[in-house]
């Protein structure tokens, strides 16, 4: 789960550190901005066959992939 | 003109919510204290009526010194804080202000004078139609921002026409977009003519998903001007739905391509509403056309920009300027009341240009027009849109090589499947021997040019090159 997610976002941003050090800060290094937000919610969306509410997410999740892990199993 | 109904609406001191931020709200009476107390300020410290400048991020003292500046017979400069301090330099050293506003004019004492209890009234408006009411940066190509001059009647011409289309009275608008983007243009003049209730949503609560919501949902909002990616983030949570804003029954979309999905979800979440529209570059005064959706939109076509406003005439030309026929895409060119008084300074005065006898604009975008009714297709250069804002990749990458570890660069746009921007990334070569990685880098970036105009970096040994022998950006992307 964690693997894809993080190839997901390296398409969406180039990222390609995130392969290396899979716990850097999301929010804080600016890898994800507003509109790499709307693109990874969709992928994701569309990926794990979920539907994700962000207003029903703690703004913090989207901060590491392992949270963002926990969040799709969640759903699931 | 505008000025004089402005005034009009202000001096009747009503208790009506004037400007709403952070649940925090201001009257019209408050607003009109605010505005007499600025505009005397201004009337004896700048005497000359130099240009001022107003800096900071959607607080009420902005509003009220736009407004107070305008009055009071001079030009103003919107920053907002976003804009990174060395941008901010070159803007105040273009303009030459005396005064600038949360800059030299501190926020606490512009708040001292703007709250004084006994103030005097406001008799004279001094602005004339032909005065620069104010100057808007935006991205140039050389990698120092450029500075559109609107005059009092492009902007006058543009708000009776918005008036008009939008229909609005008394009502609440939303407004998105930071004042010194010109989309901000829109609801700063509507919701003063219309008497309306202006909500700001601050720049902190973009990311955070449940403050917006409660802040939309507070509002109670009927009209808001946005840029469909603004939108495309808020339909991204099923609740926002006409069960969150009961009362939004118009939006004013202008900056960049709105596309067919995002019409569609709004119109699967909110039943009745209307979609407008725009589009116009910041040297035509917000917009110059519109088109009003008030269904689905299921046919193939694009969305239409629309048909121009009825004091502005529109021609598609061909690379010796004459007029293609009708379908045929070409160069957008505007004349008439929407083109603006040109750049400050003398910079890249080309797109400014006579044109059967009269003042045009030469916009750099390609369309066509169909049945009367006018298409955006796409830039001939390589200046793009990017979240609504427009960005030169010429402006990143001057930007990028004045970082002096970097040896070659290249800022390509990256697109998804609808031609829309998904991210802008630079392609970087390092001089010999220098060891930084690509958010080192985007952390130098960010000293130099807006959050909004910062590419992920790339960097790389070579560039590919063409048969032609140029960088092939296609190639970079792939690799990417």
């Amino acid at each position: 789960m964690e693997e894809k997610i993080i190839e997901i976002i390296i398409n969406l941003t180039g990222f390609t550190e995130l392969k290396e050090n899979k716990d850097i800060d999301l929010l804080e290094n600016e890898i994800l901005d507003s509109l790499a937000f709307l693109e990874l919610i969709t992928a994701l969306e569309e990926k794990f066959n979920v539907e994700i509410q962000p207003t029903q997410v703690n703004p913090n999740i989207w901060r590491s992939v392992e949270k963002i892990a926990e969040l799709i199993e969640g759903i699931k | 003109m505008i000025l004089d109904d402005i005034l009009k609406i202000l001096k009747k001191r009503l208790s009506d919510k004037a400007y709403t931020l952070d649940n925090e709200s201001y009257s019209y009476k408050q607003l009109y204290k605010f505005v007499c107390n600025i505009y005397h300020f201004l009337l004896k410290e700048n005497k000359e009526k130099r240009p001022v400048v107003v800096y900071g991020h959607k607080e009420i003292y902005m509003k009220a010194s736009f407004i107070a500046c305008s009055l009071a017979g001079m030009t103003y400069i919107p920053i907002d804080e976003s804009i990174p301090n060395s941008r901010v330099e070159q803007i105040i050293k273009q303009v030459n202000p005396l005064l600038s506003i949360g800059k030299n004019i501190s926020k606490e004492k512009i708040y001292e004078i703007m709250n004084e209890e006994n103030y005097s009234e406001i008799h004279n408006i001094y602005l004339k139609p032909d005065d620069i009411y104010y100057i808007i940066f935006t991205s140039g190509s050389t990698g120092v921002p450029k500075g559109v001059k609107v005059t009092y009647k492009n902007l006058d011409s543009c708000i009776e026409w918005l008036k008009n289309i939008t229909k609005i009275d008394k009502g609440v608008i939303i407004n998105q977009a930071n004042f010194s983007f010109d989309l901000s243009v829109a609801d700063l003049y509507l919701s003063l003519v219309s008497q309306s209730e202006h909500f700001i949503i601050s720049n902190d609560t973009m990311l955070d998903f449940n403050k917006i919501f409660e802040q939309l949902n507070k509002s109670n909002a009927n009209f808001m001007v946005a840029t469909p990616s603004f939108v495309d983030l808020l339909l991204l949570d099923k609740s926002f739905n006409s069960k969150l804003m009961p009362n939004l029954h118009t939006i004013l979309f202008c900056g960049e391509k709105l596309l067919k999905t995002t019409v569609n979800k709004l119109y699967s979440r909110f039943n009745d509403i209307k979609i407008i529209n725009s589009y116009g570059p910041t040297e035509c005064t917000f917009a110059v056309t519109s088109y009003e959706i008030n269904n689905y939109m299921d046919n193939d076509e694009n969305i239409p920009v629309g048909v121009t406003k009825k004091d502005v005439n529109i021609y598609i030309i061909d690379e010796n300027r004459n007029v293609v026929e009708e379908g045929k895409i070409g160069e957008i060119l505007i004349t008439g009341e929407s083109v603006s008084d040109g750049y400050l300074g003398d910079i890249q005065k080309s797109s400014f240009i006579q044109y059967d006898g009269v003042k045009a604009y030469l916009t750099g975008d390609l369309g066509y027009i169909k049945n009367g009714v006018l298409y955006y297709k796409e830039r001939k250069d390589k200046q793009i849109k990017f979240k609504g804002y427009r960005i030169e990749l010429t402006d990143i990458e001057n930007n990028i090589r004045k970082l002096n570890y970097i040896d070659k660069v290249i800022a390509v746009a990256n697109k998804n499947k609808d031609n829309k921007v998904i991210n802008i990334v630079a392609f970087v070569i390092l001089k010999e021997n220098i060891n930084k990685s690509e958010l080192e880098i985007r952390y130098d970036l960010k000293k130099k040019i807006p959050e909004y105009m910062c590419p992920k970096i790339k960097i790389v040994s070579s560039f590919p090159l063409n048969n032609n022998g140029k960088c092939d950006e296609k190639k970079l992307l792939e690799e990417f």
